[in-house]
């Protein structure tokens, strides 16, 4: 298949080639911001081989074919340049500005948009390049650290999951946290993030401050995304075709889990009196009942060293990358398109784990006549994954990793053995389950944006679009006849399967009128207003049945010999919106704006639907007064200050219906009290002022923005703890309020710009403080997402709420915990609980990176870190509690315990029969940095390969996630949410075996044509 | 042209407008509103089946399988009917060991009130009914839920109500009538809330039916429940009422020959109310099995949670028909255990450990008026009630002589064997003022292997009150934490 794409690809691309006809002389001078001119930039004729450089000012002299009058003009440093060669003996005087934070660079806002010189608030616009070819499976994951205000977690390491996307800090509680995100103007369904090509993006804008999220009303309380799909281009590029190709390595980031080894562990078992089962028959030959009474222990453990087994590895293995795209582009005077195919396969770090993606894409736009315009885009995907159980138990093979004990043997052990592998004391054994109980699914994603733009008169533009997305999502899971699961759960081999899945549809229909006109030069003025309509529609099945026969293919439910549960489900939301915006700008120099939107939404109670937000912003570009124009190391300055409203309606589709709910008892329909219901309930509301200051200078070589937020929200949308002899723990309410306010902070700097030689560095950091300022009734609430974290008013939001370790009873080796009064006891039911002041949000995240280039070779280096962070290591609480010795393997550091001769030891008396004990003992510093990505490529010279018709060849190398540093956490701190089982939704409260990070390496190049 | 132009999206921005208002009303389609929920007889019929839907779905109660805390499993091991199996997952084991605390405790609390809750729906919307020939029915299941549930809270959380240990006006459990989100109660008195438990059950007597078959309560289960309740109570004639009154509804307490089926709900003998589950019922999505906190199949093999204590299975004599029915022989890596054989399911085809909670039986109405009678004197009629019993248990059984202690004794026996693994162990030493003493055998068959951690826990101990999570107290600050928490 990838052949055929490819022989395909290079048949288009040789066929488009013109013979060349008659050609004619172009001359021209580059020159830069300042007028000077630039050396060694690139001059192409675009669809023809031709090509030259400029000289030491800047000029060059170039044979232009006929037919292809455009030049593509391209030189480190600087954005490209497309120009139409125009005969003639004037020379040309071609003018580029530098690349970074180029003042013309146009910003996607909602419904319209900008420039970097007439944008007001603080947008963060992420270009093509931090998408091109990272080796992720999700877009989500390649903004870490590349946007300021922006915190990027993965949800866990799967292959192709979705990162948790924080903008300005946690701003709800019990409604959503993450941002809207909208692609090509339609906001997406959550499939979306997973089924975009990240190489398909041409650039992604971060909408934070008020004066631009407030036109999404509703639902612009978390930030919003707005990415942007590549076009054709310019008008009249001929088509270029390029092809990309990579293939690589993924394995399990390291962390610093040192386990016990064979002879260690067995030796703890014993000095903690425990006999594991498989000694138990060794020393019943000779008439022992304990590890303890055997006069030499290593009669027996010498008898298990046959079985000593590496668990990581046999479960762990390798991961392969591999990634094909094609795309085609350009545009004629009337029509402009793109059109791409993608096919990604990554085989995750685990047995039985992998992600698929194959995507294809088409833009199109047709410019009718001057006042008709018409478009569409379909998207459309579809994902296969393997998927490995994300539970806390057994099924779960990143838990194996650390559980399994190394005298466990994989395969037949004797007497405990099951289809030939050993049960181990867990008692599973994940590698047979990994093979007998495959779990798969299949997501395919459509989504389709239909246009029609008007110019009835001059200036105005109405424009109506039809966004459609279309989701089905399937998966199955199996247990085979016989395995060691089914054996567990039906006691005869008996096998069982389920399917579930469901089905989305989503439509978004805007109708906007924009009218823009400029009156004496100098008073522009842009107004907006439409409106929307969205409805989303979703139902959801799931059947299972037992009974299956041995035959591995046969799977269906009707080969189950009896059906098991069935469920369907149907929800449906509506939102209908009208906003407004006006625009208004003077002479370039002082810009102000003024959005307003109300949004009707069948989430809420019947009298509490509706909501209006407003929003203003004002700027001033300091450049454009003659007082500044004179100092020409100031290149460009602005000003700007917003203040706005937003709303959340990220809750259930019926959480304001109190409702019963209908379930089967004793196979008859019942009905009970299912939903609690509040009749009042309405928008959570969201007041965010900002300001900040956006500067370049000499010529942009150092640029950078600062910006201030403060963002108050009130009306929380809050799960606010009742009486639990009312039936119901809690009832969702318009309570409380929080606020999150911080600094943000970036940088860039062109160390060099010479002729060959480019060297930036940059970075952002962004300080986010995080406070609640009301609660219901002022109590302390508990977060059922986290087991351990508060709602605390005056605190950040989830504050951990735990005992406080005390260390060690040198005497007698109890545990201690610290009382109220600052005494110890070892009693833990007189232990006090504390609200620390810690949390799982960082207080301070960002990235920083450095590019160099020397005439081809290029080098890119990303990092990315947080801190401030606190995390409950559930991980490594298990490997170093005693009561585990039973099951599980443990961490080398639980030898060191009490004992009468090793009083100072760092762990209490080893006691089996002891608890678990929560404390803060296993609450751990998150602070991280991480080498995210490194990218060595090199670009080989034009001359060279247009002998072989192509345009450019790159080749590369990166590596991701290739080293970081955690001083304070064990295990690697990017701690997205915990195994699913436990319900531990929460960014960064829990590290608890869910899928691991990996490390990618990655060659690949990329040939346009 | 130009009409053109502007017509075509006047139209679109008015459509636009106008088409959307209604659709900002979104119905769900698998649940009613409240207050649509309460008409006909029919939806009165579907809402008491909701009570029952309740219990099965209370994770931390009824249908609890080794979370605490589970009702058919965690009173005997909190007692001394059950040892932890040293080569099990280790589950329950702070509740073996008495270690429970505030924050780690169990959640059965708001579990027992959601059914609560279920069953003051239907007492509220009673009047919807007018004068239906089914309302009495439907108040009386409400009204007997309602109580049912109230004595098990008061029976986990609260001080007993009689005997030497008795507190009667010590913290109960709030007895709840009302749907009010709004309402907070205090824990009132122990016996505040035996008195409205007795109060609605007396109720509830006179409006349920006799036959609503045994997966529902019905009229002897009323009763039997009374029995339960008046014993705990210490009102020993009252007890022996209404066990007199169940048991002339239904006195059979399972023959020899179908007892080992009622384990494996082949037959309905014996059992007076019990909580179905069927094999399609989930929770979070699982299937329920109320016997995964006992024993799980491995491989060929079982793998126990808790088995038998020695000292208990030694009290089954061979001639027993509980021997086989209760005790399981099980091997696992090399050791013999005795496991439970209660819950280990129906077989043909249906899933390991899934079988009902049989949550009231003749037999321990007959063991409640055995042991009321004994106490007022009447040792002839407690040792009928007694033999009535163990003719139907032991092979060959000839009829009893003892009288005096020794008759008391044999009852208080012939319970712990009768009822062990249901659920009741714990709350007869509690009633009773009794200590747990636990043996000193291990948990192999032939009593060796690992010994209990704790052995014992005095009477009156602050741990024979169960805390009350944290967080529930927090939400409503009139609950008080019971002592040593």
């Amino acid at each position: 298949m990838k052949k055929i794409v490819l022989t395909c690809a290079m048949l288009l691309s040789l066929g488009l080639h013109h013979v060349m006809a008659q050609s004619r002389l172009v001359r021209g001078r580059v020159l830069d911001d300042k007028g000077e001119g630039v050396p060694g930039a690139s001059i192409h004729v675009k669809g023809s081989t031709a090509g030259t450089i400029t000289d030491a000012d800047g000029n060059f002299t170039l044979d232009v074919p006929n037919e292809n009058s455009f030049l593509l003009i391209q030189s480190v440093g600087f954005g490209d340049k497309e120009i139409e060669a125009r005969d003639g003996a004037q020379a040309l005087a071609i003018r580029i500005s530098s690349s970074s934070h180029s003042l013309d660079e146009a910003v996607v806002v909602g419904y319209g948009s900008e420039t970097r010189k007439t944008l007001i608030g603080g947008s963060s616009v992420i270009k093509e390049k931090a998408f091109k070819d990272v080796p992720m499976g999700n877009f989500t994951n390649m903004l870490q650290g590349k946007a300021p205000g922006v915190m990027i977690t993965g949800q866990n390491g799967a292959p192709g999951a979705p990162a948790f996307i924080r903008i300005r800090g946690v701003g709800s509680i019990n409604a959503g946290q993450g941002p809207l995100i909208v692609i090509d103007g339609v906001p997406s369904t959550s499939e979306a993030y997973t089924a975009l090509s990240p190489n398909d993006i041409a650039d992604v804008t971060v909408l934070k401050d008020a004066s631009t999220n407030s036109i999404y009303g509703s639902r612009g309380s978390n930030g919003v995304i707005v990415v942007t799909t590549r076009k054709g281009g310019r008008k009249g590029s001929p088509p270029q075709i390029t092809y990309g190709f990579q293939y690589g390595f993924k394995s399990k980031t390291p962390d610093k889990f040192k386990m016990m080894s064979f002879s260690e562990k067995l030796q703890y078992e014993r000095d903690l009196g425990y006999t594991n089962k498989y000694l138990k028959p060794l020393l019943a030959k000779d008439s022992l009942s304990s590890i303890t009474e055997a006069p030499d222990p290593n009669v027996y453990w010498n008898q298990l060293r046959p079985y000593e087994t590496d668990w990581q590895k046999e479960i762990l293995r390798t991961g392969r990358l591999s990634q094909h795209d094609i795309a085609i582009n350009g545009a004629t005077d009337k029509f402009d398109y793109y059109f791409s195919l993608q096919s990604y396969n990554e085989d995750g770090i685990s047995l039985a784990s992998n992600f698929v993606r194959r995507a294809g894409m088409l833009n199109v736009d047709y410019r009718a006549n001057d006042w008709l315009k018409i478009g569409q885009s379909i998207r459309v995907t579809n994902s296969s994954s393997k998927d490995t159980r994300e539970t806390n138990n057994v099924q779960n093979p990143f838990r194996a990793i650390y559980q399994y004990n190394p005298y466990e043997a994989v395969y037949d052990f004797g007497t405990s053995s099951v289809n030939g592998y050993n049960r181990t004391q867990q008692p599973l054994n994940i590698v047979e389950a990994l093979r007998t109980n495959p779990a798969f699914s299949n997501t395919l994603y459509g989504a389709s944006t239909t246009y029609l733009e008007l110019t009835p008169v001059k200036d105005i533009t109405l424009r109506s679009q039809l966004g459609l997305q279309y989701v089905t999502s399937n998966g199955e899971s199996i247990t085979r006849p016989g395995s060691m699961l089914d054996m567990v759960l039906n006691g005869t081999p008996t096998g069982s399967k389920t399917d579930d899945g469901y089905y989305r549809f989503n439509y978004v229909w805007t109708n906007t009128v924009q009218y823009k006109k400029t009156f004496a030069a100098m008073h522009n003025l842009k107004l907006l207003a439409g409106t929307e309509f969205t409805k989303e529609q979703f139902k959801s099945y799931s059947l299972s049945s037992k009974g299956y026969p041995y035959n591995t293919g046969l799977t269906t439910q009707n080969n189950g010999s009896s059906p098991e549960a069935t469920t369907t489900a149907r929800e449906s939301w509506t939102l209908f919106s009208l906003f407004g915006r006006a625009e208004y700008s003077y002479a370039g120099k002082y810009l102000a704006n003024f959005s307003v939107r109300r949004d009707g939404s069948s989430r809420f109670g019947k009298d509490n639907r509706y909501g209006t937000f407003i929003a203003g912003g004002l700027a001033w570009n300091l450049t454009e007064e003659t007082f500044l124009k004179s100092v020409s190391s100031i290149t460009s300055m602005k000003l700007w200050a917003s203040l706005g409203t937003s709303g959340n309606n990220q809750i259930g589709n019926y959480d304001a219906l109190a409702l019963y709910k209908s379930g089967g008892y004793g196979g008859q329909t019942s009905f009970y009290p299912g939903n609690i219901g509040n009749t009042g309930l309405t928008w959570e509301k969201n007041t965010n002022y900002s300001f900040g200051l956006d500067f370049g200078f000499f010529q942009n070589r150092i640029s950078g923005t600062i910006d201030y937020y403060n963002r108050y929200t009130y009306a929380l949308l809050l799960d606010r703890p009742i009486s639990p002899t009312t039936g119901y723990t809690a009832q969702m309410d318009n309570v409380g309020s929080m606020r999150n306010s911080g600094m943000e902070l970036s940088l860039n700097l062109d160390v060099l710009r010479k002729r060959d030689f480019l060297w930036s560095i940059g970075g952002n950091i962004t300080l986010n403080k995080n406070r609640i300022v009301k609660l219901a009734d002022g109590e302390a609430i508990r977060n059922t997402g986290t087991a351990n974290t508060y709602y605390v008013v005056g605190k950040p939001i989830d504050v951990y709420y735990l005992q406080q370790y005390a260390g060690v009873d040198p005497v007698n080796g109890d545990e201690l915990w610290y009382k109220k009064d600052g005494t110890t006891t070892n009693n833990y039911n007189e232990a006090d609980l504390f609200y620390l002041d810690k949390t799982p949000d960082p207080s301070f995240f960002g990235g920083f990176y450095t590019n160099l280039s020397y005439k081809g070779i290029q080098l890119g280096i990303d990092c990315a870190y947080a801190g401030g962070n606190y995390i409950y290591n559930q991980m490594w609480a298990n490997a170093n509690t005693p009561k585990n010795v039973t099951t599980s393997n443990m961490a080398m550091a639980a030898l060191d315990y009490w004992r009468p001769d090793n009083t100072g030891a760092s762990n209490p008396r080893a006691d089996y029969n002891q608890p678990a004990y929560n404390s803060d003992r296993w609450l751990q510093k998150g602070n991280f940095i991480r080498l995210r990505n490194v990218t060595l490529s090199y670009n080989l010279p034009v001359s060279l390969i247009s002998r072989v018709k192509m345009q450019a060849l790159r080749v590369y190398v990166q590596g991701q996630n290739l080293w970081y540093s955690a001083p304070g956490f064990k295990g690697d701190p990017e701690v997205g949410t915990g195994a699913q089982e436990g319900g531990f939704l929460r960014s960064g409260a829990i590290a608890l075996y869910s899928y691991p990070q990996s490390k990618v390496i990655t060659f690949g190049l990329n040939v346009t044509f | 042209m130009r009409k053109i132009k502007i017509i075509i999206p006047l139209c679109l921005m008015l459509a636009g407008m106008v088409a959307c208002r209604k659709d900002l009303v979104q119905d769900p389609t698998n649940a009613v509103p409240v207050e649509q929920a309460f008409s006909t007889v029919n939806d009165f019929e579907m809402a008491a089946l909701g009570v029952y839907f309740e219990m099965v779905h209370s994770s931390e109660y009824l249908g609890a399988q080794d979370d605490p805390i589970a009702w058919m499993l965690t009173p005997d091991l909190l007692a001394d009917n059950l040892i932890s199996q040293q080569t099990g997952r280790g589950s329950q084991r702070t509740f073996g060991n008495w270690q429970y605390s505030a924050s780690n405790t169990s959640g059965m609390f708001a579990d027992a009130y959601s059914i609560i809750r279920a069953a003051n729906g239907i007492l509220e919307h009673i009047d919807n009914l007018g004068q239906a020939p089914e309302r009495a029915n439907y108040e009386g299941e409400a009204l007997a839920a309602r109580a049912m549930v109230h004595f098990d809270l008061l029976r986990v959380y609260a001080k007993p109500v009689s005997g030497p240990r008795a507190d009667p006006g010590a913290p109960g459990v709030p007895y709840v009538m009302t749907t009010d989100l709004k309402d907070a109660p205090d824990r009132g008195t122990v016996k505040g809330t035996y008195d409205n438990i007795v109060a609605d059950l007396i109720k509830a007597a006179e409006l349920i039916n006799e036959k609503n078959g045994v997966g529902r309560l019905n009229k002897a289960a009323v009763y039997g429940l009374l029995s339960r309740v008046y014993l705990y109570g210490g009102a020993w004639q009252q007890c022996i009422d209404a066990a007199t009154a169940c048991l002339a509804v239904s006195a059979d307490p399972g023959s020899r020959t179908v007892f080992p089926d009622i384990w494996k709900d082949a037959t309905e003998a014996g059992v007076i109310f019990k909580i179905k589950i069927m094999s399609q019922d989930r929770l979070g999505g699982q299937p329920i099995l109320i016997g995964n906190g006992y024993s799980q199949s491995s491989g060929n093999e079982i793998v126990s949670e808790w088995v038998v204590s020695h000292s208990l299975a030694l009290l089954y004599d061979t001639t027993d028909i509980r021997t086989a029915a209760y005790l399981l022989k099980t091997k696992y890596s090399g050791a013999d255990y005795i496991a439970v054989a209660k819950y280990r399911g129906r077989g043909g085809g249906e899933a390991a450990n899934l079988v009902d909670v049989k949550y009231l039986r003749v037999a321990e109405v007959l063991l409640n008026r055995a042991e009321a009678y004994a106490i007022t004197g009447n040792e002839a009629s407690a040792l009928g009630d007694l033999d009535a019993l163990r003719s139907n248990r032991y092979a060959g059984f000839s009829a009893g002589t003892e009288t005096g202690q020794a008759l008391k004794d044999a009852i208080d026996k012939e319970r712990r064997l009768e009822l062990a693994f249901e659920g009741d162990r714990w709350f007869t030493l509690k009633r009773k003022g009794l200590p747990v003493a636990r043996d000193a055998f291990g948990d192999f068959a032939d009593g060796t292997g690992t010994p209990y951690f704790v052995r014992d826990l005095p009477a009156g101990d602050n741990r024979w009150l169960i805390p009350i999570p944290l967080e529930y107290i927090n939400a409503n600050p009139n609950l008080v934490q019971n002592p040593g928490y």
